[in-house]
């Protein structure tokens, strides 16, 4: 018998979303809960001890904000938002609130199962980072703030080392653009997009093979920045 | 606009009456401030964007000027409404209304220095075009001790008359309006269905036979058939889902935009818009030539997202596998250009402008499916950046280009002050190189 992964909860209304998901997850070893509803949800998330929440943010009877903004008052419990509400100002609104993750509908199941995998991560982690970030090439020291790329080291400004370090650190999730500028630049710089996206050219131009088709440091358009999850 | 032309003209021939009236009257002191008054109303008018709002700056003034309340009433189907005051407090009471509706059924002026109601102390002026009423204006002289002088009554007749003609205008302006936008509506909804019917077919047929005959357990299919049947579904499941994303954009665009500019880098830009669409460029050659010194661009990035992938969609749909696209820029005066190149079968050049038109399709490429609607969308989004978009096809069957200009700044956004620069410490490497690049 193979050990289960984890206890993953979806409150999704609709039947062929839960379905969908009961289906991919257990064939990948999660253990898969299920709510209809915010009020289902809550009663799963108290008695049963999930360790994720898949969350549509249009539920019948309450707004998946609400959901997010109680279950943050007692738990850290990571929550991957999946809806289609595709307004940018949800996706960084969910993410302000403490979503750890969002993922568009429609939906890729291949997207979703890394982002979960990311996610999962971080919660074990979450006692101490891992000192080395290696993705297929690139490999970071957080230690001695050495960047190596094909063995080859690989030579960063301060800025351009705190970005990269700041996005590996949360390797797989997305970070708002005010949530980067305000860890880097500091709080005053928080709507000054453009030194991040100055700097995110520069660290593509040294860490990309390819610049225009990034594989490290993915755009999430309208919101934000992600690194590419590490590759265990 | 036509509207503020009416209402100009209608002050302008105010005026004349006015000074007509003007002339022949004795008093040079009551001319003068008659017409500082009709000149301070024309510019109050000039700013006001709806009729109530006018009607109400007319009241406020033709109430100052008389001393008086002042209350002023449009019909609708027979009904008189209350659309103005002077001052904003007042409101007539039901018995002094009752004359107002008296006045406005007999066509006939009422009130007080009239032969009806003349107890009232009210006066109801029917406000006529072409001997039709459209409403009344009331001023309750009786309150007012000074007597007003018969010019000052002339004024107000004409003022009266001059009024309904502004009222029956915009009345029409408005019909004429509504049945434009129903017009237009229905159009759009006519058009909308049947790309629905036809466009949408296509994709959901295919999804409907391939999930269908995987289902069927009478055949086996072998590993390669089956994902072929597989990726035949996602891959019109990813065509229908930009179908309904450009659906949406349309109606954004219908609606009235709401950009949300920022500063974008078109690399960072055009990475995110190419990492959506590996599936699709698989079986093309992309080229990508983007200068290192190109200018930032101040665009909504989501927007622009949507722009390229249409381009790149069409240059992938309207060409054939192994040819290449590519994608450059370049940076002009004051703005950037986009260049996005195919080797597909290109566009005659009586369509290169009709082809931005909405549900337009060249007419030879019936047998692609699609829309219509992707260009005129990304129409919209550029123009509505104040850019231009527009496309060249040296000659049928020798490729497409579609080229975007966008303003942008002369020089990348200042990063003058840039936190980096006053750092002394480096992580690795030498300060000096370092600081080179930065600021070349």
């Amino acid at each position: 018998m193979v050990e289960k992964l984890a206890k993953i909860l979806v409150v999704d209304d609709e039947i062929q979303i839960r379905r969908l998901l009961r289906v991919s997850l257990t064939a990948h070893h999660y253990d898969v809960l299920e709510a209809v509803s915010g009020a289902e949800a809550s009663e799963a998330l108290a008695s049963e001890n999930p360790d994720l929440m898949i969350l549509d943010l249009g539920l019948p009877d309450e707004d998946g904000f609400a959901v997010i903004r109680k279950l943050r008052e007692w738990s850290k419990l990571p929550v991957i938002v999946l809806s289609v509400r595709s307004q940018e100002k949800d996706k960084i609104l969910a993410l302000d609130l403490g979503a750890n993750d969002y993922v568009d509908k429609p939906f890729n199941m291949g997207e979703l199962l890394a982002r979960i995998r990311a996610v999962l991560r971080q919660k074990i982690q979450s006692e101490g980072v891992d000192p080395v970030f290696q993705c297929g090439e690139l490999r970071i020291d957080f230690v001695k703030r050495l960047v190596v790329l094909e063995a080859q080291e690989i030579k960063l400004t301060p800025k351009e080392y705190e970005l990269l370090r700041v996005l590996a650190v949360k390797a797989g999730r997305v970070l708002t653009h005010q949530q980067l500028l305000r860890e880097v630049w500091g709080e005053e710089f928080r709507d000054d997009t453009q030194y991040l996206r100055v700097y995110v050219r520069q660290l593509r131009q040294k860490i990309e093979k390819n610049p225009a088709v990034p594989f490290y440091i993915l755009t999430e358009p309208g919101v934000g920045y992600r690194m590419r999850a590490a590759i265990p | 606009m036509i509207f503020f032309g009416i209402l100009f003209a209608v002050f302008i021939s105010i005026i004349w009456l006015a000074v007509k009236a003007g002339r022949e009257a004795a008093d040079a002191k009551e001319r003068e401030a008659q017409t500082a008054f009709l000149y301070s109303l024309i510019r109050e008018i000039a700013v006001s964007a709806k009729l109530e709002n006018a009607l109400q700056v007319i009241a406020e003034r033709v109430g100052e000027m008389f001393h008086c309340n002042l209350v002023l009433f449009v019909a609708e189907n027979g009904v008189l409404h209350q659309i103005a005051q002077y001052p904003s407090s007042i409101k007539m009471d039901e018995s002094d209304s009752a004359k107002a509706l008296w006045a406005f059924q007999n066509n006939q002026s009422a009130g007080c220095r009239t032969s009806f109601f003349s107890g009232s102390e009210w006066l109801f002026l029917p406000l006529e075009v072409e001997g039709h009423p459209v409403g009344i204006l009331s001023l309750a002289l009786k309150q007012n001790e000074e007597i007003i002088s018969a010019k000052q009554e002339g004024f107000l007749e004409a003022a009266a008359a001059q009024l309904g003609i502004v009222i029956e205008r915009a009345r029409h302006l408005k019909v004429i309006e509504e049945a434009r936008f129903a017009n237009e509506a229905r159009k759009l909804e006519t058009t909308l269905l049947s790309c629905v019917s036809h466009d949408f077919r296509t994709p959901i047929s295919s999804i409907l036979g391939a999930s269908t005959s995987l289902l069927n357990e009478e055949v086996l299919y072998n590993s390669a058939s089956q994902k072929e049947l597989l990726l035949t579904i996602r891959d019109e499941a990813e065509r229908l889902n930009r179908f309904v994303m450009n659906l949406l954009d349309m109606m954004k665009l219908k609606s009235g935009l709401k950009l949300n500019q920022e500063w974008v880098d078109f690399q960072d830009l055009l990475g995110s818009s190419i990492s959506r669409l590996t599936n699709l460029l698989e079986n093309r050659r992309v080229v990508i030539d983007i200068p290192p010194d190109l200018p930032m661009l101040f665009v909504d990035f989501v927007l622009f997202d949507h722009v390229l992938l249409n381009l790149l969609d069409n240059a992938v749909k309207y060409s054939s596998e192994g040819s290449y696209i590519t994608i450059s820029a370049r940076k002009g005066i004051n703005s950037v250009q986009i260049e996005i190149q195919d080797e597909g079968i290109g566009v005659p050049v009586t369509e290169l402008d009709l082809i931005f038109e909405e549900f337009y399709r060249v007419k030879r490429t019936s047998s692609i499916s699609g829309t219509g609607l992707g260009l005129s969308i990304c129409r919209g989004i550029v123009q509505a950046h104040g850019g231009r978009i527009f496309i060249t096809s040296p000659d049928s069957g020798k490729g497409t280009s579609v080229i975007l200009e966008i303003s942008s700044a002369d020089q990348n956004p200042a990063i003058m002050d840039d936190p980096d620069r006053t750092e002394e410490q480096m992580v690795t490497g030498s300060i000096f190189s370092e600081r080179l690049r930065l600021s070349s």
